[in-house]
């Protein structure tokens, strides 16, 4: 009786404790939390940020955070400091586990505290606790993270130590992922994630993959009281960006390559905009929650973000259902913290994807989806992710073990600049392929992920369309290369295409109305200096003035100076247009005739096949008349290596005027050189680059990106809005040209640009027969796919 | 004929040195640099070790990681060929007999990229660069080498941004940049920098 009375007694006093992660969590008094009151191993961290914890979204920033504490301890780290393995040895020789894979310190200089008796609770204002904290949520999310992999990687290749290919499944999780650690970092060297959980940084936080760090920082006002790592989902969302790049570039680093490919290149594109997104989804799968950074972000800055309809910070209107949700493109610019301002932002841009992977996740869990829990739900529509993540980021160009070459990004010499540029991730190719991955997952009876039943491709589409995401009418199962079969893909049910609106590509235009400009420039040395000193990896000719002394702000193309560019588009439609690109890069558009002549001094005339029918044969245009299509180097041939071939070459798109005795014609910049008698040494790129000697886009700032362009507007009237002004222009809507100090002043230029828009009709993707099929990889380095606009000017002295 | 052997030997020697020289790299992780026009009266770029300080504001990993073992041991062999001591990269299975160069080693690439790191930054701008390997790009029966480096500036307010580069060994050219860092900055803390045009055309 006297020890059952104990045990009664013991049982009553522990149902007063918080015992789970997942119960109400009540506060018991602040807690001196030190590390006598745990046992080895084991430390108290904030389970939730102190918003939630504390359940007042008007906690002050001085509140005693001690009181929001979980009390029952967590495990934290059985050793002495604060350095953690991860994954998990799949294999008697090791596969899968990776030692010391994260290390947390205060800031870099830190010296890593040592506990020698491994416990881990410290007064919440300590910078122990935050880095506790800080340890904790990371390898709280990582074990999540690789236990996706391995559950992945179980329903594809099996064993592994002997993996099979899964006959009913091509999967693009690569069959080596673990023995090279494709698993985790590509390119550091040590391949231990950093976190600094009190950075030296205001108001921000971030990801550096070139040193494989996170940072998180402070309140700029609340220096000492608040910071980011007191909250969980700004930790989450950092480390997700980290293992978006560990995903993006798992086929990389399982076949060994240096170079990593990036979510997102400029400081707006839409590929960014995704990774933005993804990164708080990244948390809704770790806290099941649809709002990232109340705390740190959202109390004291307004900048938490929603990732669900349902979420009352948004505006009125929006609902989880099919007439109500946040929906590309027309909620690209907007921040439900101030609905009324429009800015083209990539964290912004990135709210339309995290709330339809939440809502994807929910509909597996209802109960005409897949009947699934919560967690495992979203860990699904994780892993559709991680798969069309490490196919979409392939520099091998397979996107998967069983694919050949040019499945995806065009080739392993070419992958970089297509996924920089020619052809990037966008909404419209993310959805695809993970829908691809969705019907070989979830819509695959062989697998019966679906809770006895499929998920099905009407049920998905219906759910994309909501969103305004049904921009492609093919699954494109069987991938982009030249050898591809273009007929028999799977095709989107054309009736569930009912909100989400294709434009045909030549509605964009110049525009059109009176005393309309046709393109802005920027030249004044103050302005393009700092351009070129805010993006340091762009790198203008030796030949232009390290001052910038010719450059006179006279708005103006002027030898010798650096200009920015900004095309004034229209968009002539009824329909938004988003994701809208220039690409001012090297292209495919030159006849070369005479094959004896070798790169890079090979000679030609412009084609004129491209729906602009410029320039006409009397003007030095090429004649296509006999071309069959079948030779590489003619106008109708589009090359297949991007210009590789010994026949081909690419051409800048700038062409000049040159004046003959007898004519005028727009000829190759080769041309000029030679009738100056310039030196080859003294072209913009050296003698290498005869073709773009006087005038050439600088690499890295050859393309520009815009948001959104509004029905019957340009991008400026959409980003003004109302408001009426000057449109906002930033680094990635404007294409940096450098002008060779030898032109001669009166010089005349046609740059020949390739335009295109995301939910573009005619950009991605064409009718082959009665289906239809997006267009093979090499086709990007033509005229095809984009709507082509040439644009004229003088240079002047 | 003594003579001969002589003069052959000293060819061979020489050959020898050349081609040594010519793939010159330096496999060992190296120091990270400082590079600045501050502490120059002419302007010019000069650099020196990082200090801790340095170090501390770019926030990058400290020689205690680098000198860890490898975060975890790869358990199959690895996929990684060589060519006098550079990793090769690109056509890996290419045949490296009768490769034609592109480029040759020149010791200062370093510097001549760290003159163009700075070119249009302020005068006291300071950019922090580390090799991290040096390779062979093979494409096309062409051989260039190549340096794969980490860049950090170190920005106002003790912010930075680093990023990967692929630098040409001979011209200290950058050729590709990748892994820039990702910010999250908030409120009116943006990192863009908005640009009024001049006029229009």
């Amino acid at each position: 009786m006297t020890c059952f009375g104990v045990v009664f007694f013991a049982f009553f006093l522990s149902s007063c404790v918080t015992d789970s992660a997942n119960s109400q969590r009540k506060t018991q008094g602040a807690s001196s939390n030190s590390p006598t009151s745990v046992g080895p191993g084991e430390g108290r961290v904030l389970q939730d940020n102190p918003i939630i914890a504390s359940k007042n979204p008007n906690l002050s920033y001085d509140a005693n955070l001690s009181l929001y504490i979980q009390r029952t301890p967590v495990k934290i780290e059985n050793g002495q400091f604060l350095t953690s393995q991860c994954g998990e040895q799949l294999s008697n020789i090791g596969k899968g586990l990776i030692n010391e894979c994260v290390r947390v310190t205060q800031n870099r200089n830190a010296t890593q505290f040592n506990s020698p008796t491994s416990k881990w609770a410290f007064p919440v204002t300590s910078p122990e606790f935050l880095q506790v904290n800080t340890h904790y949520h990371i390898n709280k999310r990582l074990d999540h993270f690789h236990n996706n992999i391995k559950t992945l990687y179980n329903h594809t290749w099996g064993d592994v130590d002997s993996p099979q290919p899964f006959s009913s499944y091509d999967t693009a999780i690569p069959k080596y992922i673990f023995d090279n650690n494709g698993h985790w970092k590509l390119g550091a060297d040590t391949q231990t994630l950093r976190a600094f959980s009190d950075c030296e940084l205001e108001n921000n936080a971030e990801y550096s993959p070139a040193n494989f760090t996170i940072c998180l920082g402070y309140d700029a006002v609340f220096k000492d009281q608040v910071k980011f790592a007191q909250d969980d989902t700004v930790i989450y969302h950092e480390l997700g960006h980290g293992l978006i790049d560990i995903m993006l570039n798992s086929r990389n680093k399982t076949a060994s390559l240096s170079e990593a490919i990036s979510f997102g290149y400029f400081y707006y594109d839409e590929a960014g905009a995704l990774g933005e997104g993804l990164a708080d989804f990244v948390s809704y799968v770790q806290e099941l929650r649809t709002v990232f950074g109340e705390w740190a972000l959202g109390r004291f800055n307004n900048a938490a973000r929603p990732m669900s309809e349902r979420e009352p910070m948004h505006v009125a209107g929006l609902a989880p259902n099919e007439d109500s949700r946040l929906m590309y493109p027309q909620y690209l610019n907007y921040d439900p913290n101030d609905p009324n301002s429009i800015n083209e932002y990539r964290h912004q841009a990135g709210q339309i994807f995290s709330h339809f992977l939440v809502a994807l996740a929910e509909d597996f869990e209802s109960t005409d989806g897949c009947k699934m829990d919560k967690q495992t739900a979203a860990n699904y529509v994780m892993k559709l992710v991680m798969e069309s993540l490490a196919e979409l980021g392939d520099r091998t160009s397979r996107g998967g073990d069983t694919r050949g070459l040019g499945y995806v990004n065009h080739s392993a010499d070419h992958s970089t600049d297509w996924i920089r540029h020619v052809k990037p991730i966008t909404y419209r190719q993310f959805l695809q392929t993970l829908s691809k991955y969705t019907m070989r997952l979830m819509g695959n009876p062989a697998l019966n992920l679906c809770n006895g039943g499929v998920y099905g491709q009407d049920r998905l589409e219906k759910l994309i369309d909501s969103y305004g995401l049904l921009l492609f009418r093919s699954y494109n199962d069987k991938g982009n290369a030249v050898s591809s079969l273009r007929t028999s893909e799977r095709q989107v049910i054309p009736t569930n295409r009912l909100k989400s609106s294709l434009v045909p590509k030549d509605l964009l235009i110049f525009d059109p109305r009176e005393n309309a400009s046709k393109a802005f420039v920027f030249d004044r040395r103050a302005d393009i200096n700092n351009a070129l000193k805010n993006n340091p990896d762009i790198k203008p000719s030796p030949l232009i003035d390290s001052e910038l002394k010719f450059n006179n702000g006279n708005a103006k193309i002027s030898p010798g100076e650096v200009v920015g560019l900004a095309l004034n588009l229209y968009n002539n439609s009824n329909t938004p247009m988003a994701g809208i690109q220039v690409l001012a890069n090297d292209w495919d558009h030159v006849k070369w005739e005479d094959t004896a002549i070798t790169k890079p001094y090979k000679q030609g005339k412009f084609c004129n096949n491209f729906g602009d029918e410029f320039p006409i044969i009397a003007e030095g245009g090429a004649d296509t008349s006999t071309e069959g299509g079948a030779t590489a180097g003619e106008c109708k041939y589009i090359t297949r290596e991007n210009g590789d071939e010994t026949a081909e070459q690419l051409a800048p798109v700038c062409m000049v005027q040159i004046n003959d005795t007898n004519s005028t014609k727009w000829a190759l910049q080769e041309e000029l050189r030679t009738k100056l008698n310039l030196e080859a040494d003294n072209c913009l790129g050296g003698a290498d680059s005869p073709h773009d000697c006087f005038i050439r886009a600088i690499k890295g700032a050859d393309s520009a990106w815009y948001s959104k362009m509004d029905p019957q507007k340009t991008w400026g009237n959409t980003m003004v809005g109302d408001n009426g002004g000057s449109p906002p222009f930033q680094f990635h809507n404007i294409i940096f040209f450098e002008v060779s100090p030898w032109i001669p002043p009166g010089t005349t230029f046609n740059c020949r640009f390739r335009t295109r828009f995301v939910n573009c009709e005619d950009c991605w993707e064409e009718k082959i027969g009665s289906t239809f099929d997006d267009y093979l990889d090499y086709e990007f380095s033509g005229g095809k796919p984009f709507k082509i606009i040439n644009f004229q000017f003088t240079v002047i002295d | 004929m003594k003579k001969a052997s002589l003069l052959t030997l000293f060819i061979l020697l020489v050959s020898a040195i050349y081609k040594i020289h010519q793939y010159s790299s330096d496999q060992h992780l190296e120091e990270w640099h400082t590079y600045s026009k501050a502490k120059n009266d002419n302007k010019q770029v000069v650099f020196w070790d990082s200090t801790e300080k340095e170090l501390k504001q770019a926030r990058v990993p400290d020689k205690e990681d680098i000198k860890r073992k490898p975060s975890s041991l790869s358990p199959k062999a690895s996929k990684v060929k060589m060519l006098a001591g550079r990793e090769i990269t690109g056509e890996v299975d290419a045949n490296t007999k009768h490769l034609k160069w592109t480029n040759s080693y020149h010791d200062d690439w370093k510097e001549k990229l760290g003159n163009s790191l700075l070119r249009f930054q302020e005068p006291d701008a300071k950019v922090m660069v580390k090799k991290n390997k040096s390779v062979v790009e093979i494409k096309k029966g062409k051989g260039r080498l190549m340096e794969h480096v980490t860049i950090t500036y170190l920005l106002e307010g003790d912010e930075t941004t680093s990023f990967n580069a692929w630098v040409d060994s001979e011209t200290g050219e950058m050729i590709r940049t990748w892994n820039k860092t990702i910010k999250e900055p908030i409120g009116h803390n943006h990192e863009r920098q908005i640009l009024t045009p001049t006029g229009t055309l």
